[in-house]
């Protein structure tokens, strides 16, 4: 199993917790698993297929759009991030 | 919420030391006061733009503490109210205190952004 830590802004969709377990050998089977039992959660790190644009997905303190994306493989013992992607500006 | 002149100048002096380009970071908060300022990285670095990137693990450890968190940037001169940009970009953050700070003016404000509108935070 692997450890998915949840931001506070993502906390309503996984009933409170700050930390889920999920099952999964890539980021998108564990992301996969874990929307099979909490399906709000989807909408928000899902996007056409992908990772959606406000949420970044970290593995290893590496954000996984540099790595292999969803198809990140994950190693044991390695914990998956999600947070809030946030830009802006004047 | 409240900031303390301690954080206050934290990030006044954050955002100096960026100039030209704009500063990002997090404010920490217990019980609506301001407790910490913690510095970002613009990793898009432009006068008009902010991109915040702060170490991953920090954050999810900064998650776990009982905390509120203000997004925090700044302007380098246009006043510190949330741009066209702020709105469309604000993502898991709406709902959330965001704050903006001018370095031109040493304005600091709050504020709340969701589902397209602005509400101003009494600081």
């Amino acid at each position: 199993m692997t450890a998915v830590r949840i931001p506070p802004t993502l906390r309503n969709e996984v009933g409170g917790a700050r930390q889920v377990e999920a099952s999964g050998s890539t980021v998108r089977e564990v992301l996969d698993d874990l929307v099979s039992r909490y399906p709000a959660l989807g909408a928000q790190i899902f996007a056409d297929g992908g990772i959606a644009p406000f949420v970044n997905v970290y593995l290893g303190g590496e954000d996984v759009r540099t790595l292999d994306g969803l198809d990140t493989a994950i190693g044991a013992g390695q914990a998956v991030i999600l947070l809030p992607a946030m830009a802006g500006g004047a | 919420m409240v900031v303390p002149a301690g954080v206050r100048q934290a990030l006044a002096e954050h955002a100096r030391a960026e100039l030209p380009n704009e500063a990002c970071g997090l404010v920490l908060f217990e019980d609506g006061v301001a407790v910490e300022y913690v510095p970002g990285r613009n990793a898009s670095p432009s006068p008009y733009h902010f991109e915040l990137e702060i170490d991953p693990l920090s954050w999810a450890d900064i998650n776990d503490r009982d905390v509120t968190q203000a997004v925090f940037h700044s302007h380098v001169s246009s006043p510190p109210r949330p741009s066209r940009t702020d709105v469309r970009n604000i993502g898991l953050w709406a709902g959330q205190p965001y704050l903006i700070y001018t370095v031109r003016t040493d304005e600091l404000t709050a504020w709340r952004i969701a589902g397209g509108t602005i509400e101003p935070i009494p600081t």
